[in-house]
């Protein structure tokens, strides 16, 4: 099932979060994370894994990505790391996409921008140990994505936009 | 440009090239080190100017699509956006980039034409090769695209000739009643046809004032999967690494010096600003076939991912500049006719069009390459008098769903003619669909017979199906099938579209093709909660005229937005083998009009009760 896909209208995608929101903060008050390393370490797999079976999927646009990310995300049983990573991993092929102006990177910076933050709060996590879940450059993806949250949400594309209906 | 030596291989002489350096005529670093020795060493410094995936895009991309990069910016740790492409500034680029160095070459790395914006698409793809010609490409390896319309196409766009059953003047054969093809050479070196030999050349050699560079290019051999079939009938497409080994072994037998392969296949990289030469966290299908290449390559141009990246893999440098021209890699490989490589440089530089912005230090915005700007504008212009072509008739007005009291606007909430007829030729454009159904917002205009006597023209067309929609198919089960019509009004179509001058309160209603017929209940309660919708009366569905069967999984034709789960159409995701045909709307509705000619409103599929 593929659930969020940013093609979505955007009340769909805050009800969606803040629904699911509800649902972790339940699960997560049990197993709040104290020490950080042993949930890096499972988060880095957990976004080695997703990068390996959805970052491919980061072309011309992210919608197949995005769909992969939340694919992965809808697996039962993720520990709150596990979802950590794959969620990080949405994050930066969302910002690798933006780098090449790929369709729909805009969207899904935001989201998963946002979904990232909580996380990270909750866990008690720096950037930095963000930024050693998966490699790159860290100073811009924090920049980058603390300029996103800034920003607020982008306007959604239209259908026209997503079809392509500048190529008339 | 120096002239291009172009070495012609096919399998059959590669098997023998291979076979007597076997058989203890050396090997081929060995022969090409013999020969050199007995002659002065030359060192050359070659630019290898390259790109990959443009896709047909002369003019500006859009940023949203391609038409922008993040560059790395000290001033500003987020990086600075930029916008990017549009071949009036990439062949100021290009023109840089060969002023800087007179050993050069531009080469590329496959899928230059096809899926590509309506100026090329138009015109057979004839402008894209055009253009590509004035920049002075010099070789490509053909991409997955390159057979979209199969192997006589391909081979057409590379010899020349007017495009089989198009205008000459019109559609194609633009420039003279002719197109004389590529100038450049298309290499296939793994693609063979049932004789075994290579479609295309294989492999070329360049001499640079005395020092020799091999190129090698293929697509990947993944292509059948990624066209339709018929694009690809009778041919083979060979292992990756295996043939390019092969062929590498070929060149250094015959004194290339460095060998160069273009490769249409990628990776990606996690990397948040172009040309970031970390190459973090590098991974996809290129990785695997780079650490399988010989010691005889030294580098690889790679595309398909429509990712940018410089690499380095198995001691070989691997580049790719993303997508629709926005940016060049620029090589610098040093070259021993004696030792070979002696050193090599990349950059991945921005085809910046943005004239005012701020730009990075060390960026420069590109003034517009005159004499390209003016080929380009004339596609343009020619373009807008394409669409004056006669596609089709119709005897009747062939209109939208109207909201009450409106003759341009239309009611989502209802069935219409117009739509009925988008339904119809996606599914006459899509082989084995069960039946095809389109979302009513897609549906832009109508078909007005008033307006020349019943003509319908290509324009006509656009302006009732303007996104360039692909079209797709998906697998539902026939209980899948009603719910995707329930959340026809369900709360969150049922809150987008409403009103008091709607015919059927709210919603959005599919415009089904004629295989697909139904009768749902208006006295039933609209806005239900997702899931929860009853009103179509399920006994009352019919596919091909016969009632359908909730378990049995049928083949949906529709496009791209839709089939992805567009207007909250949720349903659509659950849905297996999601298929891109291959074909464009557009496309689809012109066959569909060319072979209905005088068309008249189709009959109602859906019927209201109360």
């Amino acid at each position: 099932m593929r659930f969020n896909s940013i093609r979505f209208a955007l009340v769909i995608a805050l009800l969606t979060t803040e629904c699911c929101s509800l649902v972790y903060a339940q699960s997560y008050q049990a197993e709040k994370v104290s020490v950080v390393a042993p949930t890096i370490e499972e988060a880095k797999k957990s976004a080695f894994a997703a990068q390996q079976t959805c970052l491919r999927y980061v072309q011309m646009n992210v919608f197949e990505f995005d769909e992969c990310i939340h694919e992965r995300l809808n697996v039962k049983g993720l520990t709150m790391a596990e979802r950590l990573g794959i969620t990080y991993m949405g994050l930066v092929g969302a910002l690798s996409g933006q780098r090449m102006g790929s369709q729909g990177s805009h969207m899904m910076t935001w989201e998963f921008a946002k979904k990232t933050q909580k996380m990270q709060k909750r866990l008690g996590l720096k950037d930095s140990d963000l930024c050693s879940i998966i490699p790159g450059d860290c100073q811009n993806r924090i920049a980058r994505t603390q300029l996103t949250l800034k920003q607020g949400a982008p306007t959604p594309l239209t259908e026209a936009e997503l079809a392509g209906a500048h190529r008339h | 440009m120096e002239k291009i030596n172009q070495n012609i291989f096919n399998l059959t002489v590669a098997f023998f090239a291979v076979a007597s350096l076997l058989s203890g005529c050396g090997g081929g670093s060995d022969s090409t080190t013999t020969t050199a020795q007995s002659t002065p060493e030359i060192v050359q410094t070659i630019r290898l100017i390259a790109s990959n995936d443009f896709h047909g895009n002369i003019e500006v991309p859009a940023p949203t699509n391609g038409g922008s990069v993040v560059l790395k910016d000290a001033a500003n740790p987020a990086g600075t956006t930029v916008n990017t492409g549009g071949a009036a500034f990439m062949a100021s680029l290009v023109k840089k980039l060969q002023s800087e160095n007179p050993n050069n070459i531009f080469v590329g790395a496959g899928d230059l034409v096809y899926a590509s914006p309506v100026t090329s698409t138009l015109f057979h793809q004839e402008p894209a090769i055009d253009v590509l010609n004035q920049m002075q490409l010099a070789l490509s390896s053909v991409g997955n695209h390159e057979f979209d319309l199969g192997k006589a196409e391909l081979f057409r766009l590379q010899n020349g000739g007017c495009f089989p059953g198009g205008t000459i003047g019109t559609d194609t054969c633009l420039n003279n009643g002719a197109f004389g093809g590529a100038k450049f050479q298309y290499l296939a070196a793994n693609v063979t046809d049932s004789s075994n030999k290579t479609i295309l050349p294989a492999t070329s050699i360049k001499d640079f004032n005395g020092v020799k560079v091999g190129f090698i290019g293929l697509p990947l051999k993944d292509t059948p999967t990624a066209v339709l079939p018929a694009g690809v009938a009778g041919l083979s497409f060979l292992d990756e690494a295996t043939t390019i080994n092969t062929y590498a072994a070929q060149l250094r037998a015959s004194g290339a010096n460095a060998v160069v392969v273009l490769i249409h296949q990628g990776g990606a990289t996690t990397a948040t600003t172009i040309n970031d030469k970390t190459c973090p966290n590098f991974s996809g299908d290129i990785v695997g076939i780079a650490k399988a290449l010989s010691k005889d390559v030294d580098v690889v141009i790679s595309g398909h991912t429509h990712q940018e990246y410089i690499c380095t893999v198995n001691g070989k440098l691997l580049t790719s500049t993303g997508f629709y021209g926005s940016v060049l890699t620029s090589i610098d490989l040093t070259v021993s006719n004696k030792t070979g490589v002696k050193s090599v440089t990349a950059d991945n530089i921005p085809v910046i069009n943005d004239t005012n912005k701020t730009l990075p230090a060390g960026q420069v915005a590109l003034a517009k390459d005159a004499a390209m700007d003016s080929i380009v504008q004339n596609y343009v212009t020619k373009a807008a008098a394409v669409k004056n072509l006669t596609v089709g008739s119709i005897a009747a007005d062939i209109k939208r769903a109207l909201l009450s009291g409106s003759s341009t606007s239309r009611d989502e909430t209802a069935e219409g003619a117009m739509g009925d007829v988008m339904a119809d030729f996606m599914y006459a454009g899509v082989p084995k669909a069960d039946f095809a159904i389109t979302n009513p917002g897609g549906v832009r205009d109508d078909l007005i017979f008033a307006k020349a006597n019943g003509v319908v023209t290509y324009g006509d067309l656009l302006t009732v199906a303007p996104f360039g929609n692909d079209l797709v198919t998906v697998d539902l089960t026939g209980a899948q099938i009603i719910r995707l019509l329930e959340q026809q009004w369900e709360a969150l179509n049922c809150a987008a579209k409403n009103g008091p001058t709607t015919l059927n309160g709210c919603g959005r209603m599919l415009q089904p093709s004629a295989q697909l017929t139904y009768t749902w209940d208006f006295s039933k309660p609209q806005g239900a909660a997702d899931g929860q919708g009853a009103r179509v009366v399920v006994s009352s569905v019919k596919i091909g005229g016969a009632p359908i069967d909730l378990a049995k999984t049928y083949r949906i034709a529709t496009v791209s937005f839709l089939g992805q789960g567009g207007d909250n159409f949720t349903v659509m995701q659950k849905g297996t083998n999601y298929t891109a045909t291959g074909y464009k709307d557009i496309d689809a509705f012109v066959a569909y009009m060319k072979s209905n000619p005088k068309l008249v409103c189709p009959s109602q599929r859906i019927t209201r009760l109360n």
